[in-house]
């Protein structure tokens, strides 16, 4: 395969017809896009008609920052012959720093994000954002999740006994 | 359904695969409160492929696994957390539990009990029988604080990570369980007591003994990269390791300071040899007297492989043994001193000082052990090309051994200050009395986040190489 320049840029396109360009690199981190090129090498086009330009353009902030991370990582390795353990480490701390602050959206961006990343295949981004929803639903009481993602509640009151009395346990805490 | 909320519900349009994703990640008790959300989510949760109890250990399990639609179980997980003792009934709880999961095709079982005692009745009993019904499928297994009965051989071969800690081995168990791990890739042992260790594990990776009673070793593992060894050996009597294609090790020297010298030195040179087969030794000697230090390393062990060399928590007792350790490191390229001076006036100092002698005499016994040793240190003339130094305070000491390392290092390219401190002139002095005994001719001084101020230095080409 023909690979020879590393600045190969691809467009995306996403749903409402905005194009980003952005390095094949980058591009790879989606595996979805990463299965595209392989099958096909000259493509340098992909529209995404599921990603909306907000939504990707966040993706594409996840992967190049994760990108530039892991090349940063590589260079020192390779400057200094071995990786020392600590620099390694605190690269990491500052990226789940950078992980924690990304994640900092409402829920409507984060439900967008978890379907872009499912759909993208980004398995670094979906792991995060499911970990991040999964986060928000610990801790809470039934009633706080449901405002949390707004969900309505179609249950009615004896359907609702009834699930209750049949798996007491899940409520002990709550109530 | 009508939307009454003028909010769109959007969580509950994801998929069934990306919900039950979400559940996975909470403890099971909780992702069985989601029934109740809508119906959309009434069922969801009994597809949960994981089982995570937190504190969860009373017969409310059975009701959870009666609901259970799936017939897929990735991941089963037991923690308590309370200092209480498992009772009879909970330990019985979790023994059906286990059973009821065996043909689940369960990949990775984590039991961690954290309990106080570690008298073995009061802990959680697993059975040869209740481990051996995982096998076709177990890839990790995690125990913590248990009890294993396992007289017989049992056969696990897909477990590709085991981690014990705090888990106490019934006779024989400990070697039964291991040879029945083919596959391991990650071994992790930490606060066990292991009298005989005897595997030989072709496709093990990473090794890790952590604070073990450890008496017999013999192992043999060909394709180990990572070694990490931390404890106390003074009951260590044969230490047999075959490693070939070793890349990291990192080894942590303790001792209680009690009369067993023999032990520790015997000990720790076993280990030594064995992990200076690694291209990346980190080696951090805290905790053991200087004496001790000095007899484990005057001995002529057998040379290693070691390119790079990491000291942590190098003191001024450290300091004094560095000639006599990269003097057994012929082919040593990078030397990575993180050094730590113990203010005065604390427990810390008298306790690590205990000759209670006063700097000065320590530093003469230093200078002396240095002029005996830096004859004979072969990678300083051929391979020694950069210097790290950490928490560098320009003390007499740490200024000794540098120079020392300088004047015989005729290949050094690089010296780096990281972290730096004490005055700016004492580091500047220091900076002129390296330069100025400097063997090599173009040694670069680089300066990471000291004091805000950049100091470089080129030496100068006037100054004569062959100092020696």
């Amino acid at each position: 395969m023909a690979r020879s320049s590393t600045e190969n840029m691809i467009t995306l396109m996403s749903s409402d017809g905005e194009e980003f360009m952005v390095t094949e690199k980058v591009a790879r981190e989606c595996t979805t896009i990463r299965n595209m090129l392989e099958d096909d090498c000259v493509i340098t086009n992909i529209p995404l008609p599921n990603v909306t330009s907000d939504i990707l353009s966040m993706v594409i902030e996840y992967c190049m920052e994760h990108v530039a991370a892991a090349e940063k990582a590589a260079a020192e390795t390779a400057e200094k012959g071995s990786s020392s353990a600590p620099a390694a480490a605190k690269a990491n701390k500052d990226l789940e720093e950078w992980d924690k602050a990304f994640m900092n959206v409402d829920v409507y961006t984060l439900c967008d994000l978890i379907l872009a990343a499912n759909y993208l295949n980004v398995s670094g981004l979906l792991d995060l954002t499911i970990q991040t929803a999964a986060n928000l639903i610990k801790g809470k009481s039934p009633e706080q999740i449901r405002k949390t993602f707004h969900i309505q509640n179609d249950l009615s009151l004896e359907e609702e006994e009834k699930i209750r009395s049949q798996t007491p346990w899940a409520f002990e805490k709550s109530e | 359904m009508e939307a009454s909320s003028n909010q769109p519900d959007l969580i509950s349009a994801l998929s069934d695969s990306i919900l039950i994703h979400i559940l996975s990640f909470l403890p099971s008790n909780l992702s069985g409160q989601t029934s109740i959300l809508s119906r959309r989510w009434r069922h969801l949760w009994e597809y949960v492929p994981e089982l995570i109890f937190h504190d969860f250990t009373d017969e409310r399990i059975f009701s959870f696994l009666t609901h259970r639609k799936s017939s897929n179980l990735r991941r089963f997980h037991v923690t308590s957390s309370s200092r209480d003792l498992l009772d009879h009934a909970d330990k019985y709880t979790i023994d059906q539990a286990l059973h009821f999961c065996s043909t689940q095709g369960v990949e990775e079982l984590n039991l961690l009990f954290d309990t106080n005692s570690s008298r073995s009745y009061n802990m959680y009993l697993l059975r040869a029988k209740t481990l051996s019904c995982w096998g076709a499928t177990l890839r990790v297994l995690n125990l913590h604080c248990c009890l294993v009965r396992c007289p017989i051989k049992i056969n696990l071969p897909k477990v590709e990570e085991l981690y014990l800690s705090r888990v106490s081995m019934e006779r024989g168990a400990f070697n039964h369980i291991i040879t029945g791990c083919p596959s391991v890739e990650i071994f992790e042992v930490a606060r066990c007591s292991v009298s005989l260790l005897r595997f030989h594990l072709p496709i093990l990776k990473r090794l890790v003994l952590d604070r073990c009673f450890l008496e017999h070793i013999n192992i043999s593992v060909p394709n180990l990269k990572f070694f990490k060894h931390k404890g106390r050996v003074e009951s260590l009597k044969t230490f047999l390791m075959r490693v070939d294609n070793l890349k990291e090790a990192k080894y942590c020297m303790y001792d209680n300071w009690d009369r067993n010298s023999e032990g520790y030195v015997r000990g720790y040179q076993h280990i030594f040899q064995a992990v200076a087969q690694a291209e990346h030794l980190q080696v951090n000697c805290g905790g053991i007297r200087l004496d001790r230090l000095l007899r484990i390393f005057n001995k002529n062990l057998a040379c290693g492989n070691v390119k790079c060399l990491v000291l942590k928590n190098a003191d001024l007792k450290f300091l004094a043994v560095v000639p006599a350790i990269i003097r057994l490191l012929p082919g040593l390229e990078n030397l990575d001193l993180s050094l730590q001076t113990i203010p005065p006036d604390t427990p810390e100092y008298e306790r690590f000082y205990y000759l209670k002698s006063n700097m000065s005499e320590l530093e003469k016994k230093l200078s002396m052990h240095l002029n005996n040793t830096k004859r004979s240190i072969y990678c300083l003339s051929y391979s020694l090309r950069r210097i790290d130094v950490r928490h560098f305070e320009a003390r007499n000491t740490q200024i000794e051994l540098l120079k020392l390392l300088v004047q015989n290092a005729s290949v050094l390219e690089v010296i780096c200050f990281t972290d730096s401190y004490g005055s700016i002139a004492r580091l500047l002095k220091s900076r002129e009395i390296l330069t100025s005994h400097s063997a090599s001719k173009n040694i670069k001084f680089l300066d990471q986040k000291n004091l805000n101020r950049h100091v470089a230095l080129e030496i100068e080409d006037d100054y004569d190489s062959d100092y020696e």
